[in-house]
């Protein structure tokens, strides 16, 4: 039985990583800007957690999804607007910046020993089905990935502000020839992603148990990771890969003799760069990426 | 280099003006912290040449590439580990990493040619991860060579045999002085301004500017970019070693995300387009973290009395990063060069 | 610490003939006798500088401040009862910043600046830098906690000593207590990856296991930044027998999330571990906690078999605040050990402290008797308090001490 649990257990962490793959893509596609700051946004809804675990529950998850979309919100209006309009690497580096600003802040004001709390306890009640050990957390972390990407997908074709932010991702300059404001749908994708890192640190924490500056690093780099492999600003693509990179690190956990699962991720990275390699657009390209002479 | 500046006359004197003007620059600050600074003002004159050697290499690759390669410090690791391997004295390796194999238990090189050795090591580690990813779109190339950094990581710390993980090895001896540091940062000026002025980097820099344009006037990248790659990995692999002369030791975390982080603050700080940049952003974000970091243990201002702030260089130097992509993306140097 | 005079001066109506010699003779008596009792409160000037290499900032200060407060109060300790061979200690400073890069440009300014002892962060790869700069000037080099014993000749430093557990003793210790106190006969084992000392810890429990007839039903690993340890979990539940005790070494930040995930797994088994987990700071994440025990260096709870770290720990509290870990007491211990070793060596020479440390076996410190060899500057095989918590509250078992020494060649 070990295989079908071994999948079980993979499943249960991609789509953790799916769902923070998805924040970051979003924000991709309308702006060319793999936001490595998506981890502080991750890191600062852990911190509001712990400090409101006590309320009811909605209240707790109202709070928590409130300061991360707050927190993206003035990320994009103090540093990355400036920045608008550079190239791409400048947005990432810039992001990069951000990310060390919140986290190093935080540090510098808290200092880098971790809180520990405990949120949501039931969701570790664990039950056998036929055989296999499935955690509630999972089941919960699935459905919340598919919710929240139909949403998503739901607000990009259902309604005006994501037509207009599909618009901007197909090209940023023409939409703004229409009339798509670009100080509208820029935010709107930020306050997105803020909505899309809560839950990732929700999950989290009810996982683990403790929150530390660093929570949001691993996510972010599978996110960063997947977002490329995935197929630079294609939504389902990045899922998917942030769903695999998610699945393959718990297998290779699985199934690696004990003497190599300590290189674990190595072999998880060497994947992404086969990957980079054999189909360098990713693995659904989009139509932007293929430029031609 | 004396033969061009007859055979070319002012044209070339003029070109070759820039890395002189550089070379001569640094000598010059060098020279005067030397002789009015104390002892440990010099000793951060050294860190700071170091740091020159390995941000000048990181531009050699992502100046003229325009690839915004966050991967490079694990060439400066796979330099900054050979070279302690070929210098930590062989009774200490025989101490500290108990399953190495003789021969490399018995090797022991001269700091200079370990450091050449090193540098040449980490050129031939990018050659063979760096040659299918040249291939790659800026981005995609730019996130594939951190993997690369990612994996050298994951190794280091877990091939105990050789690297003693995350203890790091120990033991190395003291063999990066100003002068040697000062030595390598005007090696890798004239190396970098070679290669940026050679036909190769000439092409490299405008396919930069406009790939497509490059490529219809029959400008492939895919050469130009494994070329650049190969000369960064080397100076930035002999800053690893130079790395490793000085603090006498070499673990993962030296060659992670903070080096990453500060070395690309440091390049787009001064501009990541020209090797005046390089220089420059090196000198003001290395000042800048000094200051900061002689004020974590807190000061006054006026009647204000701010007690310790621990992480304040690293915030100091993310906002100023952060600052100047917004006021002025192309850095201090927009890019040019100052001759 | 004022100055007393020791010469009295001599009353006027003491005066002329025979009974001036007689006074002045036993007054001279008296200051000689006063002087060579080393009396209370007497110290001359010219203090002996003792130079601390700490993390302030950075991740490795949350250890290393309460570590600095120990060494305060040992330095305030033993300067109101004579200082080391009459002369006062002055405790200086510098921050290394939790950096390996400035491990050495700190000693180095210490030392320049006279240390007669230079106290090294509690780590071989950050504190080594600084050990070999005091060992190139012939001063002694001194960590409170570091685990390792390349903290000395086995890391070609000579002149340095730890006052620390080592990974395998704690470990061995564990698997001791599992075995002769709890008679637990097999074990399986989850570690953290991403230190060595962990690995050193997993090896000390897994050898001496064995050794006392126990079977380890199976050994996995995890990072510490991981976010589940389902697999690891499910390769357990796949070996079909059930543990009769599982042993985690790991720091708080992997190690919460495993000890939380094991619990809702199922596995109500006593987890025992180290002293990483010492302090209360992480039992929110785990509420009510009970079956877990772990080996430690003592008790801040108040009930330490020995009075004097109860006493020592009240004194803390009321000054400072609650610590986080007691591994601060290794930095009490390191300065008393320097007053023994000054004071037999009657010298600060870094080689001759080196050769008086080497020859004072169970030196009476705090973190309990001591024996340092010429081979081994650390001691393997003393004694540590096992702790357990129950119901979320951290107690003091009892003392254990090791039959024999942890295996090293493995």
């Amino acid at each position: 039985m070990i295989s079908l649990q071994a999948i079980v257990d993979a499943v249960s962490l991609g789509g953790l990583y799916a769902l923070a793959a998805l924040g970051v893509a979003l924000i991709f596609g309308v702006m060319r800007l793999i936001n490595f700051a998506h981890g502080g946004l991750i890191m600062l809804s852990a911190y509001g957690l712990w400090l409101w675990s006590a309320y009811p529950v909605p209240l707790t998850i109202l709070l928590t999804v409130g300061v991360a979309v707050v927190a993206a919100l003035a990320m994009e209006r103090v540093a990355f607007r400036p920045v608008r309009n550079a190239d791409m690497s400048t947005l990432l580096v810039a992001s990069f910046f951000v990310s060390s600003l919140l986290q190093n802040g935080w540090i510098g004001v808290y200092g880098s020993l971790g809180k520990s709390v405990s949120v949501f306890p039931g969701l570790l009640d664990r039950f056998d089905v036929a055989g296999l050990s499935i955690y509630r957390l999972d089941l919960v972390t699935l459905g919340t990935t598919a919710v929240l990407l139909a949403t998503c997908s739901l607000v990009l074709t259902r309604t005006l502000i994501g037509l207009q932010i599909r618009a901007a991702s197909e090209n940023f300059v023409a939409a703004r020839l229409l009339g798509v404001r670009a100080d509208r749908v820029i935010p709107a994708a930020f306050a997105m992603s803020g909505v899309l890192a809560a839950p990732v640190a929700i999950l989290l924490v009810a996982r683990t148990g403790y929150v530390y500056p660093g929570i949001g690093l691993t996510p972010v780099l599978i996110a960063f990771l997947a977002t490329v492999i995935g197929g630079m600003g294609n939504l389902l693509g990045a899922v998917a890969a942030g769903f695999v990179l998610g699945s393959l690190t718990t297998a290779l956990q699985s199934f690696l003799p004990e003497a190599a699962a300590a290189y674990r991720d190595a072999f998880v990275f060497g994947g992404v760069l086969l990957v980079l390699v054999w189909r360098p657009g990713g693995l659904l390209p989009t139509k932007f990426e293929a430029e031609r002479v | 280099m004396a033969t061009w500046a007859w055979a070319g006359g002012g044209a070339a004197g003029r070109a070759l003006a820039l890395p002189a003007a550089l070379i001569l620059g640094v000598a010059a600050v060098a020279t005067a912290v030397t002789a009015f600074g104390g002892p440990g003002l010099s000793e951060e004159l050294t860190t700071a040449l170091v740091f020159l050697v390995i941000v000048v290499g990181l531009y050699t690759f992502v100046g003229t590439s325009g690839i915004v390669s966050f991967g490079h410090m694990a060439f400066m690791g796979v330099g900054g580990y050979s070279f302690a391997l070929m210098t930590v004295p062989p009774h200490l390796k025989g101490l500290l990493l108990p399953e190495l194999p003789a021969a490399l238990r018995l090797l022991s090189v001269q700091p200079v040619v370990a450091a050449v050795v090193a540098g040449l090591v980490a050129a031939g580690f990018a050659a063979v991860v760096g040659w299918p990813l040249m291939r790659l779109s800026p981005l995609a190339a730019a996130i594939a060579l951190f993997a690369v950094l990612n994996i050298v990581f994951v190794v280091a710390t877990q091939a105990y045999g050789i690297t003693r993980g995350q203890e790091g090895m120990t033991g190395v001896p003291a063999s990066t002085s100003e002068w040697t540091a000062l030595g390598w940062a005007a090696v890798a000026i004239a190396a970098a301004y070679a290669f940026q002025t050679s036909r190769v980097g000439l092409r490299l820099r405008c396919a930069r500017e406009d790939e497509l344009a490059a490529q219809a006037i029959g400008i492939g990248v895919v050469l130009e970019r494994f070329v650049a790659l190969l000369v960064s990995a080397f100076i930035i692999g002999v800053g690893g070693a130079l790395f490793a002369g000085l603090l006498q030791v070499v673990s993962p975390g030296a060659f992670y995300i903070d080096m990453t982080f500060t070395t690309i603050a440091m390049l787009v700080v001064g501009g990541m387009r020209s090797l005046s940049g390089a220089v420059l952003g090196t000198a003001l974000v290395f000042a800048v973290q000094e200051v900061l970091r002689s004020l974590e243990n807190g000061f006054d201002v006026g009647p204000l009395s701010v007690t310790s702030l621990p992480g304040l260089d690293l915030l100091g130097v993310a906002a100023l990063g952060l600052l100047v992509l917004m006021a002025r993306p192309s850095g201090v140097t927009g890019g040019r060069e100052l001759l | 610490m004022g100055r007393r005079y020791v010469l009295r001066q001599m009353s006027p109506a003491v005066a002329g003939g025979t009974k001036r010699l007689r006074v002045v003779a036993t007054a001279i008596a008296a200051a000689v006798v006063a002087a060579a009792c080393g009396g209370s409160q007497t110290t001359t000037g010219n203090p002996i500088i003792v130079g601390a290499v700490m993390n302030l900032s950075g991740s490795i200060s949350v250890y290393d401040l309460p570590t600095l407060n120990a060494f305060r109060m040992a330095v305030d300790d033993v300067n109101h009862s004579g200082g080391v061979m009459g002369r006062s200690l002055q405790l200086v400073t510098e921050d290394m910043h939790s950096t390996v890069a400035d491990s050495r440009p700190a000693a180095a300014d210490l030392l320049g600046r006279g240390a007669s002892l230079l106290i090294t962060a509690s780590d071989y790869d950050l504190g080594s830098p600084a050990a070999f700069a005091a060992q190139s000037r012939n001063v002694l080099a001194l960590a409170a906690g570091c685990g390792s014993i390349q903290c000395g000749p086995p890391g070609g430093a000579p002149l340095w000593f730890t006052f620390g557990n080592a990974g395998r003793s704690e470990g061995a210790a564990m698997a001791e207590f599992a075995s002769r106190s709890k008679q637990f006969r097999t074990a399986w084992t989850l570690r953290d990856s991403a230190a060595l000392f962990h690995t050193e810890t997993w090896k000390g429990f897994r050898d001496r296991f064995t050794e006392l007839g126990g079977t380890i039903l199976g050994s996995e690993t995890f990072a510490p930044t991981d976010t589940t340890i389902a697999p690891q979990l499910s390769r357990l539940a796949a070996i079909g027998r059930a543990p009769d005790v599982i042993f985690l070494t790991s720091d708080t930040t992997g190690g919460v999330a495993a000890i939380r995930q094991l619990r809702a797994a199922g596995y109500q088994q006593p987890i025992l571990s180290t002293n990483s987990f010492d302090g209360s700071y992480w039992e929110q994440g785990v509420p009510g906690l009970s079956n877990f025990y772990y080996s430690n260096y003592a008790s801040f709870y108040g009930d330490d078999p020995s009075k004097d770290i109860n006493q020592f720990f009240a004194r803390y509290k009321a000054k400072y605040s609650l610590p986080q870990n007691s591994i601060l007491i290794t930095g009490y211990a390191l300065i008393q050990a320097f007053k023994l070793a000054a004071e037999k060596a009657r010298s600060l020479a870094g080689d001759k402290l080196t050769a008086a440390l080497e020859s004072m076996p169970q030196m009476d410190l705090f973190v309990g008797p001591t024996t340092f060899t010429h081979d081994l500057h650390i001691d393997l095989a003393r004694r540590m308090v096992v702790m357990t918590i129950q119901g979320g509250q951290p107690k003091a078992l009892q003392y254990w001490t090791l039959s024999k020494l942890p295996r090293l060649d493995d």
